[in-house]
């Protein structure tokens, strides 16, 4: 598995890496780490570079290499990096890639590849541009207090697996999946059973009906839940509910919830102009949404 | 299909919105006193300050869009929009561009902070107050994006040697830094080869008012504006920074080492200096006669025979965008000029502020300087030249006053209102080194510009009008 990890600066991000890297060293994923940088105006991107080649030919470290070396510090402390005596385990030193991409290549703890990655541009068209360059089976996102057009743009427009990670905590998190009758639901039950044997983790299964008729076919979509991670030995509740989905589920989501639900498979358009339940709970939601596509 | 077609439309919303404003106003029904190409000249006009702020395309892509309307809209046959986009400004702002790259090209970065650390050694003061005046006096010739990028490691290393040698954490440092960027943003307007907004001003003179500035009388108006301003920067830069004395003590020693490794003046970096300082001579003494265009390709050819610079580096080092953004905008000034459509604004101003010719002079140009300060500090100084320049010689038109005046007023106000890291090449590039905050570019920016603006209001009262009556 490779999982990508986008960050906006050292701060902020810090959080996201986290529980990023919790995840990743749980899954024993392949991870990168997307920095993306702030694009320099057209007017004055050559004299920019022309000045960033000028630094090259003094003994200082420059804005690109502070960035990287300030994330590989992140990881040491996370205690994510092969050690080899003392120094971290380097595969390829920071340089430069076609279309102004930076990488840095390291050593994972149990030998998986880490690589450091910038880029300079808008936040949303960069982390598309790299899943379509590298196929990664899981991008994981910090959400910024910007209102959620971030959090709608990557849900909707960005190809592989999303995880939105808000407010994490330093707790063992529990998944709630979200079941509806669709081949999305079924797949993201799929990743939710997988990810909960190898995270050791419990899953509470929530089935909502918005209708009194659809009652049935919310409780056999439980019992089929109930029978697969009985078989998997998986500790696992079932929650039949009615009313709303974005509303019943936000009432039902706990502080070490993690919530686990397949993208809407409504049209483009229909998403684009009314939204979708993914991008609603990545908005008004305090928990990290995992969205398996 | 669908997903990537609403992706591109969410991506690029503020170009299809730009777009619609310009064709809403293309399609209002006419007012009486503006003719329906100056209504089409002000849509696109509009469309490009969206453009222009929020980049959704390529700037470059935009002048494609710029000449597109022009055409499309009935502005002026194909041929004439072509023409309207060569003029020798642009082949000046071409060979400018050029010949800056072979000047980053030498090895100046060591040998000016050689030269700097060699006359001040340890005091901090005087060190800095050095930056103000070389950045300066550098910019005003080479213009501030190549001294930006000379001078980038030079403030760098002494910021990092103060900060290893001082033991509380402070933000003085920042000082070294914000030293080059706002010496080299004051002094850009000191000579027309400063910057390409110099050039577009230059060609608005000649092609609407007739007026032929030369080099040497651009410098003249110019040159004092920026010599008032470096030592008001450099104690503005010490009020607000405090900068403590010491703390460069092993700097000389540090470059003495980086310079021994470091080969002597070779041929080609003399070669390429005595074709700068010669092609500025041929522009003070001969740009009446040749032209400001012709005479940097001269610099450029020089470089080029004398292999001090090949075609490699010249078409992969100049942002070519450049040229060709200039050479739309002052391609749109002048339609707005021909079209009426400048003239209608400058009325409308003329009739909103209700100045009159002669006692009202003094509250004009500080309504102008204002205006120009606010324009520069949202669009950029060369977008806001580009836009406003024909409005202001209009204006100047109207109230009897002088057009070289007024587009001074217009160079210095929208030069002078750096309050943001993009505000100018040169805050861009130190912005770059990731060490200065976005608000110590409000801090020192504000304070400059409030006295910037009593400075220039006072030139353009008193020094301004007495020496353009000698032009």
């Amino acid at each position: 598995m490779h999982f990508l990890i986008c960050i906006g600066g050292e701060q902020q991000s810090r959080g996201t890496l986290r529980f990023g890297l919790m995840i990743s060293s749980a899954l024993r994923a392949d991870v990168t780490i997307l920095y993306v940088r702030r694009p320099v105006s057209f007017y004055f991107r050559k004299e920019a570079q022309m000045a960033r080649q000028k630094l090259e030919g003094w003994p200082l470290e420059t804005v690109d290499s502070a960035m990287m070396k300030a994330i590989e510090r992140m990881l040491v402390e996370e205690k994510y990096l092969r050690m080899v005596e003392g120094r971290v385990d380097v595969r390829q030193m920071p340089h430069a890639e076609k279309g102004g991409l930076y990488e840095y290549h390291l050593c994972g703890q149990y030998g998986e590849n880490v690589r450091i990655r910038e880029r300079e541009g808008d936040v949303v068209d960069s982390i598309r541009r790299e899943t379509i360059e590298v196929a990664y089976d899981l991008v994981i996102v910090g959400a910024p207090g910007d209102g959620g057009r971030l959090v709608r743009h990557i849900i909707q427009y960005i190809e592989p697996s999303v995880l939105i990670v808000k407010n994490p905590r330093e707790v063992p998190y529990r998944f709630l999946l979200c079941l509806n009758n669709s081949e999305s639901a079924r797949k993201a039950q799929e990743f939710a059973l997988r990810s909960a044997l190898l995270l050791k983790t419990s899953v509470d299964v929530l089935c909502i009906h918005s209708y009194p008729w659809e009652e049935n076919v919310a409780m056999t979509l439980g019992e089929d839940a109930a029978r697969l991670f009985k078989r998997f030995r998986v500790p696992h509740t079932i929650h039949i509910r009615r009313g709303p989905v974005v509303r019943t589920i936000l009432k039902e989501i706990q502080p070490d919830h993690l919530l686990v639900m397949g993208p809407s498979e409504r049209s483009s358009i229909y998403q684009f102009l009314f939204g979708s339940v993914p991008v609603e709970i990545g908005r008004k939601g305090n928990n990290p949404v995992l969205v398996v596509k | 299909m669908f997903r990537y077609l609403l992706y591109q439309i969410e991506y690029r919303r503020w170009l299809f919105l730009a777009l619609a404003v310009a064709l809403i106003i293309h399609l209002l029904p006419v007012q009486t006193s503006l003719t329906p190409a100056g209504k089409s000249i002000l849509g696109i006009v509009l469309m490009t300050v969206v453009l222009v702020i929020f980049e959704p395309i390529p700037l470059p892509v935009v002048s494609f869009l710029i000449a597109v309307l022009e055409v499309l809209f009935g502005i002026a046959r194909p041929a004439d929009v072509a023409q309207s986009f060569m003029s020798d400004s642009v082949i000046f702002i071409m060979g400018s561009l050029m010949l800056a790259v072979a000047i980053v090209k030498q090895q100046l970065d060591k040998r000016i902070l050689f030269f700097i650390l060699r006359l001040t050694r340890d005091r901090v003061r005087l060190t800095v107050m050095s930056l103000v005046f070389i950045a300066g006096l550098l910019a005003s010739v080479m213009g501030e994006h190549s001294v930006a990028a000379i001078m980038l490691p030079v403030s760098l290393i002494l910021v990092r040697i103060w900060q290893e040698n001082q033991v509380r954490e402070s933000n003085q440092p920042i000082v070294f830094l914000m030293a080059v960027a706002y010496g080299a943003a004051v002094a850009a307007i000191g000579t027309p080869s400063g910057g390409a907004r110099n050039a577009i001003m230059l060609s608005y003179w000649e092609r609407m008012s007739g007026v032929r500035v030369s080099y040497l009388e651009w410098m003249v108006g110019m040159y004092p504006l920026v010599l008032a301003q470096l030592p008001i920067l450099y104690f503005l830069l010490v009020r607000v920074y405090r900068p403590a004395a010491g703390g460069l003590a092993n700097a000389y020693s540090f470059l003495r080492r980086e310079m021994h490794q470091q080969r002597q003046f070779s041929v080609e970096d003399w070669i390429t200096v005595s074709i700068l300082l010669l092609t500025v001579f041929l522009w003070i003494v001969f740009s009446d006669t040749l032209g400001l265009g012709p005479i940097a390709l001269i610099g450029v050819l020089l470089c080029v025979v004398s292999g001090v610079l090949n075609w490699d580096d010249i078409s992969h080092d100049v942002n070519w965008g450049v040229p060709i953004l200039y050479a739309s905008i002052i391609s749109m000034g002048l339609w707005m000029d021909s079209t009426g459509a400048a003239d209608w604004i400058a009325d409308g101003l003329h009739f909103l502020l209700g100045f009159e010719t002669g006692g009202g002079q003094l509250l004009l140009i500080i309504t102008l300087t204002l205006l120009s300060m606010l324009v520069g500090a949202v669009v950029s100084s060369g977008p806001a030249i580009a836009l406003l320049g024909p409005i202001f010689l209009r204006q100047a038109q109207i109230s009897g006053a002088d057009p070289l005046v007024f587009g001074m007023v217009l160079v210095a106000g929208a030069s002078y209102s750096n309050f943001t890291p993009v505000s100018s090449p040169a805050c861009t590039i130190i912005y770059g080194s990731g060490m200065v905050p976005r608000s110590d570019y409000w801090k020192i920016g504000l304070r400059l510009a409030l006295v910037s603006f009593v400075v220039i209001v006072a030139f353009a009262y008193f020094y301004w009008p007495f020496v353009t009556s000698r032009f």
